[in-house]
Formats: C-alpha cells, sequence, structure tokens
C-alpha cells in the first residue's frame, strides 16, 4: 500500500459525542496493547472531518458522508462496534508501516 | 464503493447531513441543557430544595430567579452561536447571537427554532458581505472595517429578526406545540414510534432528538414543568428489550456480545450500539416500534415525563432529569418498553434461529468482515 505513514486515527460518528468516543477510547487500548506508540487516536463529528485526514473508522451508514469530507483518507466502516475485526485491520495496517 | 451511486443514497447523505447540522446546533450546548434542568430540579416550588429557591425576603437565596434567564436567553444564544459558527466561524456565531437577540426578546416562548433558523442564517449574510470587499481594505483599516461590518450587519439583523422573523416563529412554535397537544389529547402519540424507532436505527436518531424534539420539549417543560417529548427518542427501553432478547435466543457472536451491548447502551447511553442488530435482522424494527409505543403511550397514560432532555439516553440521565411527580410512569414506561421489545424481539429471533445455526455461527461476522473490506479504500 502506498499510504503515507498513518500517525492519527480519526474515529467519526454523528454528533462526535457518543459512539466516536467510545470507538477512539477501545482503538486506543488496542493500540497501546500493541506497542504502538506513534499514533494518536481521536474523535470527531463526520462533518467536522478535517479534509487532510489519513485514516478514518466510521458506522457503515455514515462512511459516503465520512468519505465527502475526507476524500484522501483511507476509510474503514464498522457496522457493530461490539464484534468488528476493524480494530485488529487497523492494528495490521498500522504495524505494517511500522516495519 | 463510490458515492452517489444511487439516487437513494445521496438522498440518503442528504438527509443525514441536514439532521447532523440540525442536531449539531443542540448537541454541543446538552450541558447547558443539563443545568438548567438541574437548576429547575432543586429550586422551582415544587422541586427538590424549593427553600433554596425563594426570594430573599422570604428567606430563601432567590436561586430560582436563574430559571427564567437561562431558558429564554441563554440557551437559544448558546445555539445561535453554534450554529452561527458551523456556517462562519468565531464571526458568523458573534452576529448569529446579535441577531437571535432580536427573536428572543420579540415573544414570550423559548426561541429554540428562531435561534436555529436565525443563527445560521446570520452568519450567511456577513459571510456574503465580507465577500464584497473581500482584498479590497486597505492596509491597516483590516480591524476596523472588520468589527463595524459585523456590529452594523447584526444591528440590522437584530432589528429584523425583532419586527419580521419572531412574530412568524411564534406563530409557528405555538402551531407546532398545538399539533404535539393534539397527538396527546387525541391518543395518536404513541403512533410517532413508527417514524421514530425507523429513523433512528438509521443513523438519524441525534436529528431527530436534539434537531426536534429537544427545542418543542424544551418550550413544553419551560410552560408545564415536563415534556413527554424528551422520551420520545432517548427512552432505552426498546433497545434493551432487542439486546436482552438477543442475549437469550440470539446465536453465536451476536449473542455473545449482546451483554456488553447493554451495559453501553443502557448504562452508558449511547443507543448506537443497537443498531446493528437490529441492521443484522431488518423484522426487528417491528420490536423497537412496538417497544417505544409501549413507552409512550404509557408516559401518556400517567402524564409523566423529563424536565429536560436526557442525553446521552442512559436510565441514569433519564431518571435524574425525570420530573419529581413522574418517576412511577417514567420508570413504568422503560420496563414496559423494554419487556414489549424483548417479547416481540424473541419470538423474531426465534423464528429464524434454525436457520441463522445452519448457517455458521460465525456467518454474520464473516459477513460484517465482508462488508467492512468492500467499504474500506479511497
Amino acid at each position: 500500500m502506498s499510504t503515507p505513514l498513518i500517525e492519527q486515527v480519526i474515529f467519526a460518528c454523528d454528533a462526535g459525542m457518543g459512539s466516536s468516543a467510545m470507538g477512539a477510547s477501545m482503538l486506543r487500548k488496542k493500540i497501546k496493547e500493541a506497542g504502538i506508540t506513534d499514533v494518536t487516536v481521536v474523535n470527531k463529528a463526520v462533518a467536522d472531518l478535517p479534509s487532510h485526514a489519513q485514516l478514518v473508522i466510521t458506522q457503515d451508514r455514515l462512511v459516503d458522508r465520512a468519505k465527502h469530507t475526507a476524500p484522501d483518507a483511507v476509510h474503514f466502516s464498522v457496522s457493530n462496534f461490539m464484534m468488528t475485526p476493524v480494530y485488529d485491520e487497523v492494528i495490521a495496517l498500522l504495524k505494517e508501516q511500522r516495519q | 464503493m463510490t458515492t452517489n451511486t444511487s439516487s437513494s443514497k445521496s438522498l440518503r447523505v442528504n438527509v443525514q447531513k441536514f439532521g447532523a447540522f440540525l442536531s449539531g446546533m443542540v448537541m454541543p450546548n446538552i450541558a447547558a441543557f443539563i443545568a438548567w434542568g438541574l437548576i429547575t430540579a432543586f429550586f422551582i416550588p415544587t422541586g427538590w430544595t424549593p427553600g433554596l429557591g425563594k426570594a430573599v425576603e422570604d428567606g430563601g437565596l432567590n436561586l430560582a430567579a436563574l430559571v427564567g434567564p437561562m431558558i429564554i436567553n441563554l440557551l437559544p444564544l448558546l445555539i445561535a452561536n453554534t450554529g452561527g459558527r458551523m456556517v462562519y466561524g468565531a464571526r458568523g456565531g458573534v452576529v448569529a447571537t446579535i441577531a437571535t437577540m432580536g427573536v428572543i426578546v420579540g415573544t414570550s416562548i423559548p426561541m429554540f427554532m428562531g435561534a436555529m433558523i436565525v443563527g445560521p442564517l446570520s452568519a450567511w449574510v456577513i459571510k456574503q458581505v465580507d465577500k464584497i470587499w473581500e482584498g479590497k481594505i486597505r492596509a491597516g483599516f483590516e480591524m476596523l472595517v472588520d468589527n463595524f461590518s459585523a456590529g452594523i450587519v447584526g444591528f440590522i439583523l437584530a432589528i429584523v429578526a425583532f419586527l419580521g422573523v419572531s412574530p412568524v416563529v411564534t406563530a409557528i412554535s405555538d402551531a407546532l406545540g398545538k399539533a404535539v397537544e393534539w397527538l396527546v389529547s387525541t391518543h395518536l402519540l404513541p403512533v410517532a414510534s413508527i417514524l421514530i424507532e425507523p429513523a433512528k436505527v438509521l443513523f438519524l436518531n441525534n436529528a431527530i432528538n436534539h434537531g426536534i424534539l429537544t427545542p418543542l420539549g424544551t418550550t413544553q417543560s419551560a410552560e408545564t414543568g415536563k415534556s413527554i417529548l424528551f422520551l420520545l427518542e432517548a427512552n432505552p427501553g426498546p433497545g434493551l428489550g432487542i439486546l436482552l432478547a438477543f442475549t437469550v435466543f440470539g446465536v453465536g457472536l451476536s449473542k455473545a456480545s449482546a451483554p456488553g451491548a447493554i451495559i453501553i447502551h443502557f448504562l452508558g447511553g449511547i443507543h448506537e450500539v443497537y443498531f446493528p442488530y437490529i441492521l443484522m435482522k431488518p423484522a426487528l424494527i417491528g420490536a423497537a416500534i412496538a417497544g417505544g409505543a409501549t413507552g409512550v403511550a404509557t408516559n401518556m397514560i400517567f402524564g409523566s415525563g423529563l424536565r429536560a432532555p436526557a442525553s446521552p439516553g442512559s436510565i441514569f440521565a433519564v431518571l435524574l432529569q425525570t420530573d419529581s411527580g413522574s418517576y412511577v410512569g417514567v420508570i413504568l414506561s422503560v420496563i414496559l418498553s423494554a419487556t414489549v421489545s424483548f417479547l416481540v424481539g424473541g419470538v423474531i429471533i426465534r423464528a429464524t434461529r434454525a436457520s441463522d445455526l445452519a448457517s455458521d455461527e460465525n456467518g454474520n461476522f464473516a459477513e460484517a468482515q465482508a462488508a467492512s473490506k468492500a467499504n474500506k479504500g479511497k
């Protein structure tokens, strides 16, 4: 993958206050457990995504909006926060970039 | 995956965007609604510590004096400022707030709807005005021009809002309030669940609750001390019932993950965690509607409601904002709505249990994985 080195992961939801905050704290924990120290995880509302976002994780119902506001980012979508492979996929990508 | 592959998709995106715009004006300010709800809960004559609310000459601390100005001025102005900022940054927020003052003093009711219209519109006006002399200001005169253009535009917009917008929005607001009263008096309000529950699951939950119900409910609460509207979307009962049904009757990963989802949904108030369980088995929307309507009907029968919005929709937030005479109705509405959606959801899950088991325990998980792969990429 020719993606530039990802240093920030943005978790986005409709309001940027509820599920994105929860998802971000779950991912933050997993990233720490994976021993990755140079990646920050933040949460935002989909409408507030910066256009230069690198990696964006959203609910699959919101991913079209997220792609519109941050067209250049790598987008992951989650259908169910409670059982998703996305956290592990993101960590695998981050690890791969750091080898 | 590409965007706008069909018109229904772009419609969905546009509806979501408009909804997010409405709720985006209100949600960052929910803390102020909660503070107002707490002040009301403590200090009004029917509150928990009415003695402190009384005037100083009557032996109190006059703290009830906070209630009126906060709902009339503070809450709408905060909404206007946030709405203005969304359109045109801090400068838009300031002009939006000035103009909204015109709508507020032009009426006696809390002007949430006025703030949500006039705020963003005023920010848009100053944005257009700024474009007129963009790049044409002589060096050193920027601050003078910026301050006076925004000040003069605010001055004009406040007058227009006072004379022109306020009466119109007051009339619309009155009509909407009457429509809600009519739905309650004709016992039709539970029908609202037929619209609200499916919309919630399509991630329009914030748009409906904070874009529409919070402003209407707060207006009603200012008059009567409570509103049933705060519970139409925020009642955690229906979601709890569906997750319980998965816990008991589900198979595989959905069964295993449901108890954790219950904690996040019911105690933490993040309703988004139960939406995927419904999307996985769309027939379950029937269970959500039945549960939602049961909850609304219960509150309607008991005349119960909340003082201020419960956000997030956690059982703790609901109980903290429950009007002191409404505990029985509100608690019953949560229990009954959970029971009904549990029973209906249980029947639906049981009916498809055989095929779910046959399709391998990891079927849904693999599907979710495939879907997430498909959605990935640029």
